[in-house]
């Protein structure tokens, strides 16, 4: 009862004070000379925001570089050195966990987007209900958490030594076999493909996302631009790269651009299902162990520059694409 | 360039509709052949079936003379102009208008220089670079226009090319695509639900009524010489004014009574020529045709053939003509033919109306002048000549 009221007063005061705050700086803009209110109105507007977004968001950026120019933080041996960039460049883990980080950036979301896509074509072809069970069995991944998911496929390629009871999906298909798999899955030496196997799990919860969006954007092709592309003298195949994926391909971009950006954060499936170990590893985790493992913040705050560094590329391209299409309507 | 031959062709959709009854058009090379029908009988199922959009569920479709039932659109080699225009959005002018030649690998230079020429006849010249999205309405009919041209087809299809420009663009349209049509002659099915453009384009029209034909003839034909009701009822504007009448022979004459028999009008003999059947009856009931313009001022006619007293209920006034819409006691026909001529619920339920209070409204073309008042008695002339005579329950032409 307590912490209702208590949490009653807080909202209250959250909001009010919100309100508060607004009336007050009106009634002083309102105050002030003619020429001086309209100056300042704008900024007494905005100004709360920004300020906000200066605390949560800004300040933490700034300090991130700065911490990255600095070892022992915190500490008396705490000093000015260039020691985290030359790690950076030069710790063969840490190359490894940008590899793979480039693999996942290179191969999920193209991966989720084919596979919506092809789903999302060949349902547009079933009967009214089919289309929506195998569309619902795609999508019923999208409801389940990263860490959901990792355990999930954890089971899948859970090993045990042949001829041993297996729990694992895939190692008991090839023991059923007569094949058992001498090693196992993901928890294998530093092979390369491990991370792929994490990416599939990735691609099953996103694939479900890509589809929804571009079953829609492929109802709403015309009918008759492919009746007149058949008429044309199209197959089917010509129809659909040269016809459908031409008019579909705005949601092609935003699909891939929004897996792009939750793939370059990656960070829940690997730390779940490796602890990036086995050659799984990418630069959300290493900052983690960096950060909470080794307790090195300075580390950790380079690891944080070099995530900042390799996104801007793609927010640049996304602001210039949301730009542009604002300025086309 | 080819003959389209449709032999009783039928299409069932799969929900068990039966689109398309029994139907034979032969189209012959060159001829521009109009497929005119109200909505829903099943026009652009036919069009569709000779484009090979649409199965053909019985019968044989020629193009030139090979069956083409079993081939695809693409085998098919005919053009089509969708009401929608249906142009790729993310392709310019040029490409939307070269892309049957590029997807049939003709060289880029045949295809610039094609796809040049098609511009040049069409006015797009300026255009071609253009996407669809920047192009007016018109415009966009034009490429679409020009899609067809560039292929040098077999036929051209075209579903309604037209309805979606406004008035008086469709009426410039309207004169270039028959123009265009003559220059380049190419076998081409029209279709439209419009009847004025297929009295002005084609060289025949074929009226299609629920899937089966009603008459496929010369367009003055069909106005001055329809099969039956329906197409009697559906080609013109205003339509023809129809009524149950009696048919009585008197001292060697033909009488046609109206008004549930107070008006009597003699039937001369041109009209008995062109309707024979008419001759054979006496006391029978008929459906009594006679198009606004054959309706005028009593002193035009013999004095037998005016229709006395008839109170005007409303007149419109058109500039180069004048519309004296007037009071009847005859009885509008209500059969199903007359509902699809009319293609429009709601006036028929009116002329339902009209039957249960037993007369019903015609309408007369007058030349301009002063217009009767309206509420007051007006003697009309009946060009009785003109008279169309039709089985009041089949709807069939007695001839």
């Amino acid at each position: 009862m307590g912490n209702a009221v208590t949490g009653l007063v807080a909202v209250l005061l959250g909001v009010g004070g919100a309100v508060a705050l607004f009336w007050i700086l009106n009634f002083a803009a309102e105050r002030m000379p003619k020429q001086w209110e309209e100056r300042f109105k704008p900024y007494a507007f905005i100004g709360p925001a920004l300020f906000v977004v200066g605390i949560f968001l800004l300040y933490p950026s700034i300090i991130t570089v700065v911490d990255s120019f600095r070892t022992s933080i915190g500490t008396a041996d705490e000093a000015w050195t260039l020691a985290n960039y030359n790690w950076l460049f030069t710790d063969p883990a840490l190359r490894d966990a940008l590899i793979n980080n480039f693999l996942w950036i290179l191969f999920v979301p193209a991966g989720a987007v084919s596979i919506g896509l092809l789903v999302a074509v060949l349902a547009d072809r079933l009967s009214p209900t089919w289309e929506k069970v195998s569309k619902s069995l795609i999508f019923m991944p999208m409801a389940i958490s990263f860490v959901g998911a990792s355990t999930i496929w954890l089971f899948i390629y859970a090993w045990r030594p042949p001829g041993t009871d297996q729990i694992g999906l895939i190692s008991a298909i090839f023991q059923g076999l007569g094949s058992p798999l001498a090693t196992p899955i993901v928890q294998n030496g530093t092979l390369r493909l491990n991370t792929f196997a994490l990416m599939i799990v990735m691609v099953w919860l996103q694939a479900g996302f890509a589809m929804v969006l571009l079953s829609a954007a492929i109802k709403n092709v015309p009918e008759d631009t492919i009746e007149a592309a058949r008429i044309d003298g199209a197959t089917e195949i010509q129809i659909f790269w040269k016809v459908t994926i031409p008019q579909i391909a705005s949601t092609i971009v935003v699909v891939t651009t929004t897996i792009l950006i939750l793939v370059l954060k990656i960070f829940d499936i690997p730390r779940v299902m490796t602890s990036g170990n086995f050659n799984t590893d990418v630069i959300a985790n290493v900052y983690f162990d960096q950060l909470f493992t080794a307790r090195n913040q300075g580390r950790a705050s380079v690891v944080v520059v070099a995530l900042i560094v390799l996104t801007l590329p793609f927010m640049y391209i996304n602001i210039k694409r949301f730009r542009a299409q604002e300025a086309a309507r | 360039m080819a003959k389209v031959v449709m032999e009783d062709i039928n299409k069932v959709f799969p929900d068990g509709t039966h689109a398309i009854i029994d139907l034979n058009l032969d189209i012959e090379d060159s001829e521009f052949v109009i497929l005119v029908g109200p909505s829903g009988c099943g026009k652009s199922t036919a069009l569709r079936m000779v484009a090979g959009l649409e199965e053909i569920t019985a019968g044989k479709m020629y193009i030139g003379d090979q069956v083409v039932n079993e081939l695809s659109p693409k085998e098919r080699d005919i053009a089509m102009v969708f009401q929608s225009y249906a142009l790729y959005p993310h392709m310019s002018v040029a490409d939307n208008m070269g892309f049957a030649l590029k997807l049939a690998k003709v060289s880029k230079d045949e295809i610039d220089k094609r796809v040049k020429e098609a511009g040049e006849v069409l006015g797009l010249t300026e255009y071609l670079h253009r996407k669809p999205k920047a192009l007016s309405g018109g415009q966009r009919q034009r490429v679409a226009m020009g899609r067809a041209i560039v292929r040098s087809p077999q036929a051209f299809l075209m579903d309604e090319p037209l309805s979606n420009l406004d008035a008086k663009l469709r009426v410039q349209m309207r004169a270039e695509i028959a123009a265009l049509q003559n220059r380049l002659g190419v076998t081409t099915l029209y279709v439209t639900h419009d009847q004025v453009e297929a009295m002005t384009m084609g060289d025949r029209v074929a009226v299609l009524k629920r899937g089966v034909l009603a008459q496929v003839d010369s367009p003055q034909t069909l106005y001055d010489r329809p099969d039956n009701l329906f197409v009697a009822g559906f080609i013109g504007s205003p339509s023809m004014n129809v009524a149950d009448a009696t048919v009585r022979k008197q001292d060697g004459n033909v009488y046609v009574e109206l008004d549930r028999g107070k008006t009597s009008l003699r039937v001369p003999t041109e009209a008995i020529d062109k309707y024979p059947g008419v001759a054979k009856l006496d006391g029978s009931k008929v459906a009594m045709g006679i198009r606004p313009e054959n309706l005028g001022p009593a002193e035009e006619v013999a004095p037998d053939q005016v229709w006395k007293g008839r109170e005007v209920e409303l007149v419109e006034m058109l500039g180069s003509e004048m519309l004296v819409h007037f009071k009847t006691d005859s009885p509008p026909i209500v059969t199903d033919d007359m509902k699809e001529a009319i293609d429009d619920e709601e006036a028929f339920e009116e002329l339902k109306k009209q039957a249960k209070a037993g007369g019903q409204t015609f309408t007369g073309r007058f030349e301009p002048g002063v217009p009767p008042k309206v509420g007051s008695a007006l003697d009309i002339g009946v060009v009785a000549e003109a008279m169309h005579f039709f089985d009041a329950d089949t709807g069939v032409a007695l001839r």
